[in-house]
């Protein structure tokens, strides 16, 4: 039996309430992912054991001072691959020593994102051709905080005219910051970001299939009641 | 080891993977409790009892709950004793099953997500789940929960994956306490024989237009007012069907379904011609919030 626990991506939750799709969306590939609170312990994480950690959205500020939630700091040194979406991505901003502001204007809703540098996250992802050929991806936003400088490393990824940094990425860490939820349906090509994610960048190879944990929870009742 | 089969998606799916994992060691028992959907009953028994080979002891206790619930109207009360009526009945029965040793429950993932979130703080009170919620603990049994990993869709998709029919692993949810909560005040036998062929016409129908699928619940509520009505040179002074049907993702906010008004025809001229109990049909077009899906 393939051990299907082995390969798997933790979510570190701040509180949104899309937290759950993103797990749904990374098990719809077939990886298996856990949601956990973002105060786990260094501890913790490594005993999980993650191939992968993406940093969920939530309704905190990270301008909000020592009160502001933040990812353990092992989960920017441990090598792992690192998604930040929305929340998640400013506190990597700021925890890597880039900037977030407080933006007057929230934007919710329908947005239409520039990709400024493909990575491999957004490879091969475009909805639309711009006017100046450029690859437009229809996304859906929820946010009013923005980070507005990038740590040092990281380059810009996409952009909006409202947000000038809708997504950073720094490729050598493999840490991918987007302003946008890649897990809400209204993103159109959101699934196939979590599939470069978790398959290309994390190298997870899909083992979380209907049969597959049918055969993984037989063995274990079995296992359970001898 | 024992499982409470309630004819829901989970422990259904429970009970399949359950029966390819130990086969004979597993029993399932059933509580009728008279508040279920039509045939629902007899649906579960051929299904796993019939068609899969499972283990099944139905308790027919429809007197039980019906005694118990007699002069009860309160919602919060009706819901308390249908929920301390089953667990004695589940209680009785599984003591005249010989070594049980563990207790198989359909918990899933997001009832595990939410208990550990409310320890951070950050969420609500846990709900008192209608499968984990209070089943005996002097039993001292060991707890199988082979869903807790997985979420609804995976649930959903292992169930057919196991054999289970699409019919039943796709089907709306229904309330733990079933009927009992679509009955408005006190529930009388009479009224559960009238609201579950209501129901039933009410569902066959959004069978036949191709409307199942499209809306995310759907059901009949029965009101205890008298309507006044003519039937052929007769007036008829009888009961209120109300039909409710709901779009949502997520169940956390819903819109009335927007049915196509032949729907809504056939379904109330069957409903009134076919019932004789029933003079009048109405349709819920409230969304939630403010309104609840369920009406209790």
């Amino acid at each position: 039996m393939s051990d299907l626990h082995s390969q798997k991506i933790l979510i570190l939750d701040f509180g949104s309430q899309y937290t759950q799709l993103i797990a749904r969306r990374v098990r719809e590939i077939g990886v298996f992912s856990e949601i956990r609170a973002w105060d786990i312990t260094e501890e913790e994480i490594r005993e999980f054991n993650p191939k992968g950690i993406i940093l969920s959205g939530g309704p905190e500020s990270v301008t909000g001072g020592a009160s502001a939630p933040r990812a353990p700091d092992c989960v920017f040194t441990m090598g792992l691959p690192v998604l930040g979406i929305c929340y998640g991505m400013q506190t990597m901003a700021s925890q890597l020593g880039g900037k977030v502001d407080t933006s007057t204007v929230r934007e919710f809703g329908y947005a239409q994102v520039k990709v400024e540098n493909e990575s491999a996250l957004l490879q091969d992802i475009k909805d639309h051709i711009g006017s100046d050929g450029e690859s437009l991806l229809d996304v859906w936003m929820s946010h009013g905080d923005k980070v507005v400088a990038m740590p040092e490393g990281f380059s810009l990824m996409a952009s909006t005219p409202s947000c000038p940094i809708a997504g950073m990425v720094n490729e050598e860490k493999k840490f991918y910051g987007i302003q946008f939820h890649p897990e809400v349906t209204h993103t159109l090509q959101g699934e196939r970001m979590f599939q470069h994610f978790a398959l290309q960048v994390c190298g997870c190879e899909g083992l979380w299939t209907a049969a597959a944990i049918i055969e993984d929870q037989i063995a274990r009742v079995k296992e359970q009641v001898g | 080891m024992l499982l409470g089969l309630s004819g829901g998606v989970d422990s259904s799916v429970v009970a399949a993977l359950l029966h390819k994992a130990i086969g004979d060691q597993l029993t399932c028992v059933f509580v009728d409790n008279g508040l279920l959907r039509k045939n629902e009953g007899d649906m579960v028994m051929e299904m796993f009892a019939k068609n899969m080979g499972v283990k099944v002891i139905r308790a027919n206790a429809q007197d039980k709950f019906l005694d118990g619930l007699a002069g009860v109207s309160d919602p919060e009360k009706k819901r308390k004793v249908i929920g301390n009526t089953f667990i004695e009945i589940f209680d009785e029965e599984s003591h005249k099953i010989d070594n049980v040793k563990f207790l198989a429950q359909g918990t899933i993932y997001p009832d595990v997500i939410e208990s550990a979130a409310s320890k951070t703080g950050k969420a609500h009170v846990i709900k008192s789940h209608h499968n984990v919620g209070g089943l005996p603990d002097h039993m001292a049994l060991k707890l199988v929960e082979p869903l807790r990993e997985l979420f609804k869709d995976e649930v959903r998709k292992i169930g057919v994956e196991l054999g289970l029919p699409y019919d039943m692993v796709y089907r709306h949810p229904f309330p733990g306490p079933g009927l009992g909560v679509r009955i408005l005040g006190e529930v009388k036998r009479e009224y559960c024989d009238i609201l579950r062929e209501a129901d039933a016409i009410f569902i066959e129908e959004l069978h036949n237009f191709g409307w199942y699928q499209k809306t995310s619940q759907a059901f009949a509520v029965f009101l205890p007012v008298k309507s006044v009505g003519v039937v052929g040179d007769a007036r008829r002074y009888e009961w209120v069907i109300a039909l409710r049907a709901v779009e949502t993702i997520d169940f956390m906010t819903a819109r009335w379904a927007h049915l196509p008004y032949e729907l809504l025809e056939k379904v109330s001229n069957r409903i009134i011609n076919e019932i004789s109990d029933v003079s009048r049909v109405a349709y819920d077009v409230s969304s939630k919030p403010p309104a609840t899906i369920e009406w209790e």
